[in-house]
């Protein structure tokens, strides 16, 4: 996005204003010149491109703009966009953009590799032998699970943004989700040569929490390790119990992260470049782990420095949420 | 015949290696699934076609589209997950054969693998009419060539076998679908960016100014047309 479309001129809400019924740049300079005011060349479309730009209209069809939901409230309200508001809405327009192209991506490299088998499977003209056959249900299978995952992941992210997530509260020792969590990534870190070596207290550790999700949440900081770590390198999990505070330490030996991409971490669908490639993320680990642990009331924190791996600690109070841990 | 098949998701190679190797006798399937591994397999496997993913964890395909054609005549096919015009556009500029969007299944991608074959192997038209000659160009048909002030110009087949049919035609409009049919073959008709991109290419050859062409007038909305020669000349 250009700088320039992160301003909203006052010129451009009055060419929004002047959309709501739908225009192109044509019937834009039209009407500016009915109205008195003429517009200098090339500067209706430029103030559409930034209108679209803040999501505020969008092309209906080629050239031709109407107001977006957001837009028409805008022309409701009649009210100046403030430079916060502003930002927020180019931020907002830009997500959509790179979520809607990313989803896209995601899905439809798996749904190919489904479309494909299941097209083999079905020609009777040229019929796999059974060697093949099973290969290309494992295929379906794996493929198939894996888009699951993604719509899971995605709504699952999608309810705890909306406040919706009911936790599921129980005690439990924080030494065994550690070791539940490490065994669910062993597969991938065997299949690189990785070591995950869990470093725990010999006592119970005892926390109140939802199981599954903090589980899922340690599992996806483990991914992470697992895909940004160099093939036969180690990653330690530790797990401590310091004040009220439980934490899980994850700690990599990879490159690190870069300081342009440390602030996009928690970003959903941010994918960062050091990536080992093959297998690489969606982008939505690291967004949900945190909205795992803050539903928790606890945290996510990040220590990293580039070429020196990084630490990733998941941390939740030890009498969990807001105190609602059992008398 | 060997194929080689770029895409970082190894399931993809796998399913499209299975179909190949049904459908076709003695085909050998390579795979790659990063930027740097499909260069290498260009440069030491000579692989008759490559399926290119655009979005490979290393170098962008379209990258290592212009690394292939820097020592390479290749047909390459890209792959994509992403349907926008923009990018088909792109491939074709950067000199890609063909397109195919994902999700795809087995037989549309052999069909156009085949039709790329096809038309890369159909033999440049050749006619015994005498050279045509008009402005600083002429092509002459028996030697399959075209001269520019007397310079040979360098054109691919498919650009030769473009300006062949519009100079053939010489003053009348050639609608898309009969140039695509012409050229591409009947799966193409439809393909009109695959025209316009090529178009464009032979402008920046024959033109001094390509956004003035003097050869090949745009009938808009309807196709090409070579300009005739004014007999009285």
């Amino acid at each position: 996005m250009t700088p320039e479309a992160t301003q909203a001129s006052p010129l451009a809400l009055a060419a929004l204003a002047v959309v709501a019924d739908g225009a192109t740049a044509t019937e834009l300079e039209q009407r500016f010149d009915a109205a008195g005011a003429r517009l200098a060349d090339g500067t209706a479309q430029r103030l559409l491109d930034q209108l679209a730009g803040l999501g505020l209209i969008r092309a209906a069809s080629p050239g031709r703009f109407v107001p977006t939901s957001i837009g028409q409230r805008r022309i409701a309200d009649q009210r100046p966009l403030g430079d916060d508001e502003t930002h927020r809405l180019a931020e907002l327009e830009r997500l959509r953009t790179d979520l809607l192209s990313t989803i896209a991506h995601e899905l439809r490299t798996p749904l190919t590799a489904v479309r494909t088998s299941v097209g083999l499977l079905q020609d009777t003209h040229r019929a796999p032998d059974e060697g093949q056959r099973q290969t290309l249900l494992a295929t379906i299978e794996r493929n198939a699970d894996r888009m699951q995952r993604l719509v899971g992941d995605i709504l699952e992210l999608a309810r705890f943004r909306s406040g919706t997530v009911k936790l599921q509260l129980r005690r439990f020792d924080a030494r065994r989700l550690a070791a539940a969590a490490a065994e669910s990534v062993a597969p991938l870190a065997a299949a690189a040569n990785q070591r995950i070596a869990v470093d725990a207290p010999d006592r119970p550790v005892w926390v109140f929490g939802d199981h599954r999700r903090l589980e899922q949440a340690l599992v996806n900081l483990l991914s992470n390790a697992q895909k940004y770590s160099p093939d036969g390198s180690g990653i330690r999990l530790r797990v401590s119990h310091a004040g009220d505070e439980v934490a899980w330490s994850v700690t990599d030996e990879g490159p690190g992260i870069r300081p342009g991409d440390r602030a996009r971490l928690f970003e959903r669908f941010f994918v960062g470049r050091n990536d080992r490639g093959g297998g690489a993320g969606v982008g939505l680990g690291l967004p949900t782990a945190l909205a795992i642990a803050q539903a928790h009331g606890g945290r996510v924190e990040v220590d990293t420095a580039p070429g020196s791996g990084s630490t990733f600690t998941l941390a939740v109070p030890a009498q969990g949420p807001e105190g609602e841990a059992e008398a | 015949m060997k194929i080689l098949v770029v895409d970082d998701e190894p399931d993809v190679v796998e399913s499209v290696r299975i179909g190949f190797t049904l459908h076709w006798r003695e085909i050998e399937v390579l795979g790659a699934t990063s930027g740097e591994q499909a260069l290498d397999a260009v440069e030491s496997e000579h692989p008759d076609i490559v399926l290119l993913d655009i979005g490979l964890p290393d170098i962008d395909g379209f990258e290592v589209l212009r690394r292939i054609r820097d020592f390479s005549d290749v047909p390459v096919v890209m792959l994509t997950a992403r349907d926008d015009s923009m990018d088909k556009v792109k491939g074709l500029e950067l000199g890609a054969d063909d397109y195919v969007t994902k999700p795809f299944n087995h037989l549309e991608l052999m069909a156009r693998v085949r039709a790329v074959l096809r038309r890369l192997s159909m033999p440049t038209p050749t006619s015994r009419a005498p050279s045509f000659r008009w402005l600083d160009l002429e092509v002459d048909f028996a030697r399959q060539e075209a001269r520019l002030k007397g310079e040979r110009l360098e054109l691919t087949p498919t650009e030769y076998k473009l300006l062949y049919h519009l100079v053939r035609n010489q003053g009348h409009v050639l609608q898309h679908g009969t140039l695509l049919a012409k050229v591409w073959g009947r799966e193409y008709v439809d393909e009109v960016d695959y025209l316009r991109v090529y178009i464009r290419r032979l402008r920046d050859k024959l033109d001094d100014d390509p956004d003035n062409p003097h050869y090949i007038r745009t009938e808009r909305g309807l196709g090409y047309r070579f300009l005739a020669p004014d007999p009285a000349r």
